[in-house]
């Protein structure tokens, strides 16, 4: 498998703010990004050949994006692994540019999820399934935590801990970023005071649930030059679909995610990246909850098995450690509108490597990962792919 | 020779002490508790845990028929015996009927079963009784009122106890009634209907019962019977002048209420799991007239008494406190309870009958290759997930594994009118692991772990009809 590395550039992109947009539907989100990103790349609506449009369930139909935007008559694929949409969305418009089938294209994500009249995101998925059609994301992942915390000695007050600090680091960096929809810092006696939503995690230990678009501009690397100098090249673009493992198993290790794991594998492999925790400059991960973080730092090769909690108290992943995570406030605290968060994760990778990330700005960063997954508990999809600095 | 080959009893997780129907009416009680099933139990998840119960050394292939009984039936069209077979993983082969409307249908199905046997030998009959009858609030029925369980195998062959004589009376009374309309049980004036249904109905048998047969009431070391509360319980034996301290079967009704149309039933479960190798009980079922019968006991009754079989001791025992009145009634869906608009509950008949032997039967899949068990997710497994193999899986029935809790959730957010709802991932002995909810919880003892067994319980009652499956419980 060759992979497309240094084949594909982003030359624009667009991000809304995002939060709770109770004033603005779907095709308010779409129409923001997408002339955001257009007007960042120096081109016009009518310049776009193709459109890849992720969405988990605010729009079905490649036309939720060719209808807003008037695209005129031109192919529109809409794309979905559930949180892992946006990442994919952007890797299957990289392969419409890298076949040379097309020589501009948009990737938008999107989703409007403040409709539902409840806090919280919905139980179920489309299945019409007396047993498997209900469940929430919360108890998913809750009883990931506990595993975790069971299988590595932590006792629950030492996991809450772990978490706690998590979120206070994601918590401070959304406060740097604008476009976050949670902007306040919070303390970890905050954190563990916050009422318990499903044991052992707490309020804070959620990402809120967010309205919000982002949306990338992608051509072939050798003319991204022609739209501007500070382009992002696509590094890897890699995708894992679970076998159902985690269900079927019964020896399967719930302290971990092994499509996430493999997913990044097959990134590092694309990009040639053989050390992660020395060659990435940045990462941006599925921080749905707390513990969804920590787990990730092991799976995308960042910290040994079980050792989360020991570089957390390091500080290793912060703003000033050795590889910051969540520079923009992750899931935590920019917020996850489903289609749209691995968009916006290469948004933050985007505007670091131009230097326009105002407070949060690294110094130098030239690789960055991102990752999302989503699916529901047995199997998932995870994206992760890996951008680099133009040279 | 006809008789009981096996038997079990099952009284609901939760009692309710007549400490909180006081408090919520202001009224002085007597001491005492009344079972109440959890939101998730109904007459045919309770029937199929009695069932699981008598099961114990039973072989399901010998079972050639399910006679279900119930006054509150979950479906007023639909036949619960078909269910309950199909939920204990019986064959398609059997002959199932369900018994209705009457405090006596437990009892009706017994006989029937009896008289079935004595027709083809050859075969055995479960008889299911089950109950969750509904009393006015407010009303002094609420609280002696009990939702339980009972289930016997009868059969002609190792048998725990022989019946012996059998005898009906039909006299129709307008003591206890619910019409077509009705939600909650009615009653008329209590003196009129002790003095003239009861105290006058069941005497008036068991001495046509005695003068048929030639027996005396002194023959049995036993007697079990049916009462409405313990008041009546003791002033039939004072009528019939039996002991108290050696005959009476105790009254249960005290610790887990009046369970039905399965209360004569529990307390002659009762008496057979105390009984002795040559004992002679006599059994007596009321409602619109009696059931009488006479049973001889085996020495083959020790199978009660061993550690593994479900007995209805134990079900009494092992109890937790509801924590108030209010639950009870969310539980019966008495008050409305907001459960947020969170929920969407699909459902689909056209899944449950394709997947009937995951859903119900709880089959999972043996992979033929290389033995991985493993549990039905999405719906048919058609490649293994360990060897890739395909089309090699075959059936196997997990309701009966045992295992240990893997992990667990507490969710808050859940829509559910109990919250938390909590998820477990349990670890099967033998192999397999499953995704699932929790009942009957008990928080001190939830951990990483913990043992669990199966237990068949209602879902939901999503597009229009009662969707069931199976949830642990602790051990």
């Amino acid at each position: 498998m060759k992979g497309i590395k240094d084949e594909v550039a982003i030359v624009g992109m667009g991000c809304t703010q995002f939060g709770e947009h109770y004033n603005k539907g779907s095709s308010d989100l779409v129409y923001e990004a997408a002339l955001e990103a257009c007007r960042d790349a120096g081109i016009e609506l009518k310049d776009i050949q193709a459109g890849w449009v992720g969405t988990a369930f605010s729009g079905e139909v490649g036309t939720c994006l060719s209808v807003p935007l008037r695209l005129q008559y031109i192919p529109v694929t809409r794309v979905e692994n559930r949180c892992a949409t946006g990442g994919d969305t952007i890797r299957n418009a990289a392969f419409g540019v890298a076949s040379g089938a097309y020589d501009i294209v948009l990737a938008l994500g999107y989703e409007k999820q403040k409709d539902t009249g409840f806090s919280g995101t919905s139980m179920g998925g489309p299945e019409l399934h007396p047993v498997f059609g209900h469940r929430t994301a919360l108890a998913t992942f809750a009883l990931r935590a506990t595993n975790y915390f069971s299988k590595w000695g932590l006792t629950p007050e030492e996991g809450k801990a772990m978490m706690a600090k998590i979120v206070v680091k994601n918590h401070r960096q959304g406060a740097l970023a604008p476009k976050a929809h949670m902007r306040k810092e919070v303390t970890i006696e905050q954190v563990l005071n916050s009422p318990i939503v499903c044991w052992p995690l707490g309020l804070l230990d959620c990402c809120p649930v967010t309205d919000g678009a982002a949306a990338a501009i992608l051509v072939k690397a050798d003319i991204a030059k022609d739209f501007r100098k500070d382009y992002m090249l696509i590094k890897a673009a890699a995708l894992v679909s679970g076998p159902g493992d985690e269900y079927g198993r019964d020896d399967y290790d719930l302290s971990h995610f092994e499509e996430a794991k493999r997913a990044a594998q097959l990134a590092y492999q694309e990009a040639g990246i053989k050390d992660p925790l020395e060659e990435v400059d940045l990462a941006e991960c599925h921080d749905c909850f707390s513990i969804t973080e920590a787990i990730m730092y092991e799976d995308l090769g960042f910290c040994p098995r079980g050792q989360a909690k020991r570089y957390v108290d390091e500080g290793i992943f912060e703003m000033d450690g050795k590889l910051p995570v969540s520079v923009d406030g992750g899931l935590l605290a920019f917020g996850h509108p489903i289609g749209a968060t691995s968009i916006r994760e290469a948004y933050e990778a985007y505007q670091q490597f131009q230097g326009k990330a105002g407070k949060r700005q690294l110094n130098d960063p030239r690789i960055a990962v991102c990752e999302t997954f989503g699916g529901a508990y047995g199997a998932w999809s995870a994206s992760v792919n890996i951008y680099g600095k133009a040279p | 020779m006809t008789g009981i080959v096996s038997c079990s009893a099952y009284i609901p997780y939760y009692r309710l002490n007549y400490e909180e129907f006081a408090r919520a009416w202001n009224k002085k009680l007597p001491k005492g508790e009344r079972a109440v099933a959890n939101y998730d139990e109904d007459c045919i998840t309770m029937a199929v845990e009695a069932a699981m119960g008598s099961l114990n050394g039973v072989k399901r292939e010998s079972i050639n028929g399910v006679y279900s009984a119930s006054t509150t039936a979950p479906y007023k069209e639909k036949q619960s015996a078909a269910l309950i077979g199909e939920a204990l993983d019986l064959g398609c082969g059997i002959s199932s009927m369900d018994f209705a409307n009457s405090l006596r249908s437990g009892t009706n199905a017994l006989l029937a079963a009896v008289n079935a046997i004595q027709a083809r030998p050859d075969e055995r009959i479960l008889v299911t009784a089950a109950d969750c009858r509904l009393a006015m609030p407010q009303s002094s029925l609420e609280y002696t009122f009990g939702d339980g369980a009972a289930a016997l195998i009868l059969g002609s062959s190792d048998l725990v106890a022989e019946v012996e004589y059998t005898y009906s009376t039909s006299d129709e009374m307008l003591d206890w009634w619910r019409t077509d309309t009705d939600l909650f049980v009615n009653t008329w004036e209590d003196r009129f209907v002790l003095q003239q249904g009861y105290m006058s109905i069941v005497p008036k048998a068991v001495s046509e019962f005695i003068q048929k047969f030639g027996v005396t009431l002194g023959d049995f070391n036993r007697v079990a019977y049916y009462a409405p509360d313990p008041r009546s319980h003791a002033s039939l034996a004072r009528v019939l002048k039996l002991s108290m301290e050696d005959q009476v079967q105790p009254c249960l009704i005290g610790k887990i209420g009046n369970t039905g149309c399965s209360n004569a039933l529990a307390h002659l479960i009762a008496a057979l799991e105390e009984a002795n190798d040559g004992d002679r009980l006599l059994f007596i079922s009321y409602g619109d007239g009696c059931d009488v019968l006479s049973l001889r006991v085996t020495a083959k009754v020790a199978n009660l008494k061993h550690p593994n079989h479900r007995t209805i001791k134990s079900s009494v025992e092992r109890s937790k406190k509801l924590s108030s009145y209010e639950k009870y009634l969310a539980y019966r869906n008495l008050l409305s309870v907001d459960i947020s608009r969170r929920a969407s509950y699909p459902s689909s008949a056209s899944v449950v009958r394709r997947e009937r032997d995951q859903i119900i039967r709880y089959h999972g899949f043996k992979c033929r290759n290389c033995g991985t068990i493993q549990l039905p997710r999405p719906d048919n497994i058609r490649v293994c997930v360990a060897c890739q193999s395909e089309d090699q899986m075959e059936h196997i029935r997990l309701s009966e594994m045992t295992g240990k809790i893997t992990s667990f959730a507490q969710d808050f957010v859940f829509a559910t009118i109990d919250p938390p709802a909590v998820q477990v991932v349990v670890n099967f002995e033998g192999g397999g692991r499953v995704l699932g909810y929790l009942t009957d919880v008990d928080f001190e003892k939830l951990g990483v772990g913990a043992p669990v067994r199966m237990t068949f319980r209602k879902i939901s009652d999503s597009a229009g009809f009662h969707n069931y499956y199976w949830k642990a419980k602790l051990i």
